[in-house]
């Protein structure tokens, strides 16, 4: 009986679904912060749900300052590292892009983003994108405690694929 | 098939964009429970000098802004908020929402002078009613250098869209839900003060009054709840106004925590907080509140009455007044 290592072209189906129920498990937990914890008024996403949130209850406590944000950053690259192959190459790549967006959507919050943009009205126009940019920028507050929630789901998308899909390779024997 | 995943992938990059800042970027400030909406992080700024030689210029210049910005909105919210009788009355009892009907009926923009200097023009796109409002109808009026002698001239954009009417808004049975959209500039000549709120949309129903029910579209910091004819309007950061129609007079509160102002006049910046809420019945000065303003060093206004006006000055900002001194509301508004 011989054995050989072959590139795995079929799609890792069971790791996929794994690997795809704890990125959305993950979203789903994020979200409930925000239906629980915080004011839906103060999401631009979820604020057409306001109506429809009952009493807030503070369930995740001083967490849920910044679960959304480590949830997020461990559930997207997973969900991209999953459609992109082969997962060798993608996955520190993928994690690294996404910090790097991740931290400079982050750091749009900043004070020195506010003083260099948006404090003088020096972004030009009323465009719809810039406006709700600006909303973001302006009303939300940097925190180097999400920027590190951002590192380690980040960090934690990289360990989870790298352990349940070691490689894209398998051993046949 | 390569094509595709990667072109999956960049929907996925996105959607994780749009999902960080569509909900506020997923962290929050506010730890401990405290689910208050987060304050936006204090800009860099070169704060003004405060001393017992300035403190009534700068006192002036925050009370002059603070009665602005109050005026605005109490503008605002009287065309917003009319008393109930004369709820049917919002598309003609005031002469700039007036405009709004010469529109439904022409469908072409109207222009007409401020009552000092400048003009509002209102243009709207109609749907498809020509007699009264209908779903989808858009309305903006557009303020140029309009000044109708309230010590100020605006500048800027205010716009209406209708998003669900059942009745007729000229008769007592009517449900009204529209969005509304903001930029204006308030400028008195000395100073400027930008107010502005994204898109939110404001549910009116005459039938189950007072039913109103605000909701922001885009994290706008424009908020409005109500509570019997008790009205609270939030706007801008920390700030709002409360207007109970109760009361006769009608009292208004006023508050406003800790909010930067650049005054072009000072050629820096102040913040003041409203640490104790003003209050004054309709027209009139106030009669009660404090305000601290705060740069290098403090001056606390203390209304003692809508006469007389306490000034504590801390100059070095050791927490120990300095100087006091005694002013009036009228001398500090100018």
């Amino acid at each position: 009986m011989s054995s050989a290592i072959v590139e795995l072209r079929e799609p890792h189906t069971v790791v996929e679904v794994v690997l795809i129920l704890t990125a959305l498990g993950a979203l789903l937990l994020g979200t409930a912060v925000y239906f629980l914890d915080r004011d839906l008024a103060d999401s631009m996403l979820l604020a057409p749900f306001v109506l429809y949130q009952g009493s807030r209850f503070a369930v995740f406590g001083t967490i849920g300052g910044f679960f959304p944000a480590l949830m997020h950053a461990y559930a997207i690259p997973v969900l991209i590292i999953v459609t992109l192959r082969p997962w060798s190459w993608t996955r520190p790549w993928v994690c690294l892009l996404w910090f790097t967006l991740a931290s400079t959507l982050e750091w749009l919050q900043s004070d020195t983003v506010y003083t260099l943009f948006f404090a003088a009205d020096r972004l030009p126009g009323d465009m719809p994108l810039l406006r709700y940019l600006k909303n973001y920028a302006v009303q939300g507050q940097f925190d180097y405690i999400d920027l590190l929630a951002t590192g380690v789901g980040c960090l934690t998308a990289l360990t989870v694929t790298t352990a349940i899909a070691p490689n894209s390779q398998r051993s046949l024997a | 098939m390569k094509i595709l995943r990667v072109m999956l992938a960049c929907v996925l990059v996105v959607t994780g964009v749009v999902s960080t800042v569509g909900s506020g970027g997923g962290g929050s400030g506010n730890f401990a429970g405290d689910l208050t909406y987060p304050l936006p992080n204090p800009p860099l700024i070169s704060w003004a000098d405060i001393t017992a030689a300035n403190a009534q210029t700068v006192s002036a210049t925050v009370v002059h802004a603070a009665d602005h910005v109050f005026d605005l909105a109490t503008t605002m919210g009287g065309q917003l908020f009319p008393s109930i009788p004369a709820a049917p009355d919002l598309l003609s009892s005031h002469s700039k929402f007036g405009l709004f009907e010469t529109v439904v009926v022409t469908g072409e923009p109207v222009t007409d002078a401020c009552a000092v200097s400048g003009t509002v023009t209102v243009s709207g796109a109609p749907a498809n009613n020509p007699v009264t409002m209908s779903v989808g109808d858009v309305f903006d009026l557009t303020f140029d250098a309009c000044n109708d002698g309230d010590g100020y001239t605006i500048d800027g954009s205010f716009s209406l869209k209708v998003m669900e009417l059942v009745g007729d808004p000229r008769t007592d049975v009517f449900r009204l839900r529209y969005m509304l959209d903001m930029s204006l500039t308030v400028a008195s000549g000395v100073d400027s003060y930008a107010a502005s709120g994204g898109g939110f949309s404001l549910a009116w129903d005459s039938l189950a009054f007072p039913v109103i029910v605000l909701t922001p579209a885009s994290g706008s910091p424009l908020q409005l709840s109500d509570e019997a004819d008790v009205y609270s309007w939030s706007f801008g950061v920390g700030q709002s106004l409360t207007l109970n129609a109760d009361t006769s007079p009608i009292t208004t509160l006023e508050e406003a925590h800790v909010v930067n102002m650049t005054s072009d006049f000072l050629g820096s910046t102040l913040a003041y907080d409203t640490i104790v809420p003003l209050q004054a019945a309709e027209d009139q000065y106030p009669e009660s509140g404090e305000i601290l303003i705060s740069g290098n060093g403090t001056v606390r206004i203390v209304i003692e009455s809508s006469s007389t006006v306490r000034l504590e000055i801390d100059s070095d900002g050791d927490g120990i007044v300095d100087d006091t001194q005694y002013t009036t509301w009228a001398t500090l508004r100018g």
